[in-house]
């Protein structure tokens, strides 16, 4: 008997109680260990991974001389002040820098990816093979028909060339979106049979391969 | 992949200390950009003429979702899937969620908002607290309708299956991102609790979801676009102006760079905005 693949199975089951009913003990009692287990496993591996070599790792940490990560240390402390009404406020500081910082990457960070996907959005519409052109040519109208579909200060029905545009916009998203639909429903029945392969096979042994 | 390429850009000398060589297509790119959301920034706040940003689709259902619970005397229950501070879907949502809890402080009624981020969390609540203080109502502000619940993300979901099924929101709005697999999990238990569901993200592999399942979705960019309207902030609203301006001359480089790769050999557009 492998108790891991026991309590495997048995976690499994507790969790699919919850389609019968949305709020049976069984599926309380296990939502209640996962978060603890969850809670837990958090606060280990940040102590483990972040806070405790910040303080005492061989290099990158305060016993290593890096005396510049008291200035994050006490940023983080002061997100604690939030629970002391008095000086609450201080608390807006740290969480400004980290917004700002925030926004700051975002901006810092897109740009590379961004011109990336501008420069492949020049297609040649006029290639060697048919197929080819024609693909080009459903790409480029389809990719500025989304782009006018989001164009926020021209109405939608302004002029012909914007009304077909966003129509033609509209039908592409909707295109992208039932295929991504269905490619994504198709990973869900992956998992579900690799679960169900999980509780037949490895725990059951009515199911091989 | 961004990062990556700032990983391998790293290796080279900067310019002047700053200047990283293989960027300047990037840089000259956010150059333009940050000009024209300065100059419609500035305009829209000197109260000069910009353009006006039309009715997005979907974002009125906010009012309609919040009206509803109200008259229900049901919660709203507010996430933002599982944000990251760095992820601008998510500082997309702050600006919707204050305009949300205001509008739940004026009617009265509660707002749950659940986050998997502690980061997020601490800067929500204040979002939150400051909203229930511009509506006046400072006192019905409850701290702990806003629940961290944990950064695992199905564990998350637990918790918000518990709290959907428990308080029977009559809304749910799913604002921001990035979402991942629990956001079908969430509106599926959203319909079990009978709520009006409003969706709205930039995460393409769950934006399916949120059309097939929400009552109403806001797709991708009108995400940034919605708090600009809702709020008529002008740095907000100069931010959407100068982002179309943006848009239109993207337009015009994407139709440029076509011609050229079309009737030209050499790509010399492709090949200076990658310089």
């Amino acid at each position: 008997m492998d108790w891991g693949i026991l309590a495997g199975a048995i976690c499994t089951i507790a969790v699919w109680t919850y389609l019968a009913d949305h709020q049976n003990p069984i599926w309380e009692l296990i939502q209640h260990i996962y978060i603890g287990l969850a809670y837990g496993w958090s606060i280990g591996y940040y102590w483990h991974t972040y806070i405790w070599p910040t303080f005492t790792g061989n290099k990158d940490s305060l016993a290593a001389g890096q005396w510049v990560y008291i200035i994050p240390i006490i940023a983080g402390l002061l997100v604690y002040t939030r629970y002391i009404p008095s000086i609450a406020w201080v608390a807006r500081y740290p969480l400004s820098l980290a917004l700002g910082w925030g926004a700051g990457y975002v901006l810092g960070f897109t740009p590379a990816v961004f011109i990336g996907q501008l420069t492949n959005s020049f297609y040649d519409l006029w290639t060697d093979s048919v197929s080819g052109t024609i693909n080009n040519w459903i790409l480029l109208l389809t990719l500025l028909g989304t782009v006018m579909y989001f164009f926020f200060t021209i109405r939608r029905d302004a002029n012909p060339v914007m009304k077909g545009g966003v129509w033609l916009g509209r039908w592409a998203i909707m295109v992208a979106l039932g295929a991504a639909f269905g490619n994504t429903v198709l990973y869900r029945y992956n998992l579900f049979y690799a679960r169900m392969h999980y509780i037949l096979g490895d725990w059951l042994h009515l199911a091989g391969g | 992949m961004g990062f990556l390429s700032l990983l391998a850009a790293e290796a080279k000398s900067p310019v002047w200390g700053i200047f990283v060589p293989g960027q300047a297509g990037a840089f000259i790119a956010v150059l333009i950009f940050a000009i024209l959301v300065y100059v419609m920034i500035n305009r829209a706040r000197a109260g000069q003429a910009v353009r006006e940003i039309h009715k997005i689709a979907g974002l009125e259902a906010l009012e309609e979702a919040v009206g509803r619970a109200t008259e229900m005397g049901r919660p709203v229950h507010y996430t933002m899937g599982l944000p990251g501070i760095t992820d601008p879907q998510t500082i997309a949502s702050f600006p919707v969620l204050g305009h949300v809890a205001k509008t739940c402080a004026r009617y009265d009624t509660r707002l749950i908002n659940t986050v998997p981020d502690v980061v997020v969390y601490a800067i929500n609540e204040e979002i939150i607290r400051q909203a229930y203080l511009e509506a006046g109502r400072p006192d019905a502000f409850n701290p702990d309708d806003v629940r961290f619940i944990t950064d695992w993300q199905f564990a998350y979901v637990a918790g918000v299956l518990e709290i959907l099924a428990a308080e029977k929101p009559a809304a749910q709005i799913l604002f921001g991102g990035p979402f991942f697999a629990e956001a079908m999990i969430f509106i599926e238990a959203g319909a079990l609790a009978g709520a009006i569901q409003v969706g709205g993200t930039a995460s393409t592999s769950q934006l399916p979801f949120f059309v097939a399942g929400c009552d109403y979705a806001l797709i991708g960019e009108e995400i940034y676009a919605a708090s600009a309207y809702i709020s008529k902030e002008p740095i907000l609203t100069g931010t959407v102006v100068g982002e179309d301006f943006y848009k239109f001359l993207l337009f015009a480089v994407i139709i440029l760079g076509t011609l050229v790769a079309t009737f030209s050999s050499n790509n010399f557009l492709a090949t200076f905005l990658k310089s």
